[in-house]
């Protein structure tokens, strides 16, 4: 085909010779190729470009995978220290009636919380992250669900006992520093729940005596009576018990002391789990007690031993040959035999209170030598045989009238749930 | 004027599919280097991981033991787990008879102690680096940093 190009159409020419290589020249007419091979390839290069692009982007960020696992992981071991400070804060304080956690888990009302404060790791925790980094960190305490009914559904003796879970919160945040700014590398949450109890440990109802009274016997072959501390020492004989005591009316069976299983601490060990728990440490002689401790054999206290805490141990029986000195003047411990007597073969002190009290109202103390007790006694009945030969010395312990001592918070040794949160994330503030 | 043009039957020039070859060349070589790079990441990756729990075994077990166990530990009465020494790992724990990978003999680690106390608590700083052994690959040697892991333990009440 032939065109012809008029001069002032030269532009019109130029245009058509940038086509003319897309068009070629059949018999039948004009036709459009599908064009180059080389702008073919120009294009799949691009498309590939774009795709390997991409691809590169995609293992750059994966290139930084091993950063955050190390960010997670340090935020991750930083909230488990932390979480187990406030773990041991909360057991601490519980047990001091006067901490702030202690008001809280004593008021158990569901839902309130209150921050732990935390000394060691505010002063330790920088050490737990790398140098340029830094972390927010807060533990927080909160009751769930109090209930103050026992597990068949009835209620405890006293109103404020029950039992509940306290939940710790931690929380880490950590940050890298830069100038003026720095960016959340990794945060991470640890929520642990722990159950706890609120006992009472001198449970004197108005239908047994309190235990700041020095004797209280329970069958005389007449009525129950009590020995009241006149002054803070007493001598007994059995004809203090038949002249100078008070006669109590409604002392009944169904008031024995600690019947509540369900608040007990720790129920069923022998000797050998008493010893690893750590209640009676034969190898620093320490007794240890927090809460009610229940063995479910006879306790020999052999040697002289250290009274450490607060709390009861229940045991089959007791038999005492050395001293047992409390500690500090806050603790005290009262040893209840449920099943047989209670035999102490020293005259050394014993701080403690004794109660020797069962199904067969055969109880008793019996003692060996000229007894010298720093609490109290409380019994099914007494010998005169026995008190005719030796003393029993009474020192009155102002601790079992005191009633800040009365309800103890126990908290649980167990996780009995946890849950883990983490979060990675790079945002700027 | 006549218009060379093309016809549909007269295949490509050879220059064309030079310039083709060399451009596939090109983008499969890269692709490959890719492959590679992205291998390597996994390894490193993976690497990293067993570090980082090889770095936290100590630290899980001395957690269970308490902070009576870390007196003990202090005194190397652990030998799986000596204290202030660079030590070689085995393939398996003989402390908790637990299987470790193979890759744990590229590693080694170090176990440090300190004490401290804050008010009326008493724990340890317990401080665990693990990094590639100087008989381990160039690769490894070159692309893994230490690991490091802390964490208090303390005495409870």
């Amino acid at each position: 085909m032939l065109i012809k190009a008029r001069p002032e159409s030269r532009l019109f020419l130029l245009r058509m010779q940038s086509h003319v290589d897309s068009i070629s020249m059949t018999p039948t007419g004009l036709r459009r190729t599908s064009g180059s091979l080389m702008s073919l390839m120009l294009f799949a290069a691009g498309i590939l470009s774009i795709f390997l692009l991409g691809y590169f982007r995609f293992f750059q960020e994966s290139a930084n995978i091993d950063k955050r696992l190390q960010h997670q992981q340090i935020a991750r071991q930083a909230a488990i220290s932390i979480n187990e400070e406030a773990l041991i804060r909360l057991k601490r304080e519980a047990f001091s009636p006067e901490s702030r956690i202690a008001a809280l888990l004593f008021n158990a009302v569901s839902g309130t919380e209150c921050d732990i404060q935390l000394p060691f790791s505010s002063k330790y925790a920088g050490q737990l992250i790398p140098q340029g980094y830094s972390c927010e960190y807060e533990s927080k305490v909160k009751v769930i669900g109090f209930t103050r009914l026992s597990p068949d559904g009835k209620p405890y003796a006293s109103k404020k006992e029950g039992h509940g879970i306290a939940a710790i919160t931690s929380t880490v945040v950590l940050r890298k520093d830069r100038e003026e700014k720095s960016s959340v590398l990794a945060s991470y949450k640890l929520e642990t729940h722990l159950d706890y109890l609120v006992l009472s440990v001198f449970p004197g109802t108005s239908e047994h005596p309190a235990f700041d009274k020095a004797l209280s016997v329970r069958n005389t072959g007449g009525k129950p009576r009590i020995i009241p501390f006149v002054t803070n020492r007493l001598q007994l004989s059995f004809n203090d018990l038949q002249n100078n005591s008070n006669v109590i009316e409604n002392w009944g069976d169904s008031s024995l002391p600690y019947q509540e299983h369900s608040l007990w601490t720790a129920k069923n060990l022998d000797p050998a789990a008493l010893n690893n728990a750590g209640f009676i440490d034969h190898e620093k002689r320490h007794i240890n007690l927090r809460g009610i401790v229940h063995c479910q054999e006879d306790i020999k206290l052999h040697g002289n031993w250290e009274m450490r805490g607060r709390g009861v141990l229940i045991a089959d029986s007791f038999e005492i040959s050395g001293a047992v000195i409390k500690a500090e003047s806050k603790d005290f411990a009262i040893f209840y035999a449920r099943h047989g007597n209670i035999v102490i073969n020293t005259d050394l002190q014993i701080h403690a209170g004794l109660i020797a009290m069962n199904d067969k109202r055969s109880g008793t103390v019996l003692p060996g030598k000229n007894a010298d007790i720093h609490g109290f006694i409380m019994v099914d009945r007494i010998s005169p045989d026995i008190l005719a030969e030796k003393s029993l010395d009474l020192t009155q312990n102002p601790i079992f009238g005191d009633k800040s001592y009365d309800h103890q918070i126990i908290v649980g040794d167990w996780i009995n749930f946890i849950s883990q949160t983490r979060q990675a994330d790079a945002h700027s503030n | 004027m006549r218009i060379a043009t093309k016809k549909l039957g007269d295949g490509f020039a050879f220059s064309e599919i030079l310039i083709a070859i060399l451009l596939f060349g090109l983008i499969s070589l890269y692709l490959m280097q890719l492959f590679n790079f992205s291998n390597q990441g996994t390894m490193l990756v993976y690497y990293q991981h067993i570090a980082e729990k090889l770095a936290e075994e100590p630290i899980e077990f001395l957690r269970g033991t308490g902070y009576e166990g870390i007196i003990a530990c202090e005194q190397n009465k652990f030998p799986e787990y000596k204290v202030d020494i660079w030590h070689s790992l085995a393939d398996s724990n003989e402390l908790t008879a637990d299987d470790r990978p193979d890759a744990v003999s590229l590693f080694e680690r170090k176990i440090s102690l300190s004490p401290t106390v804050a008010e009326d608590t008493r724990g340890y700083l317990v401080r665990v680096v693990v990094r590639p052994v100087s008989t381990s690959s160039s690769f490894l040697q070159k692309r893994m940093e230490e690991v490091t892991c802390s964490a208090f333990i303390l005495e409870r009440p």
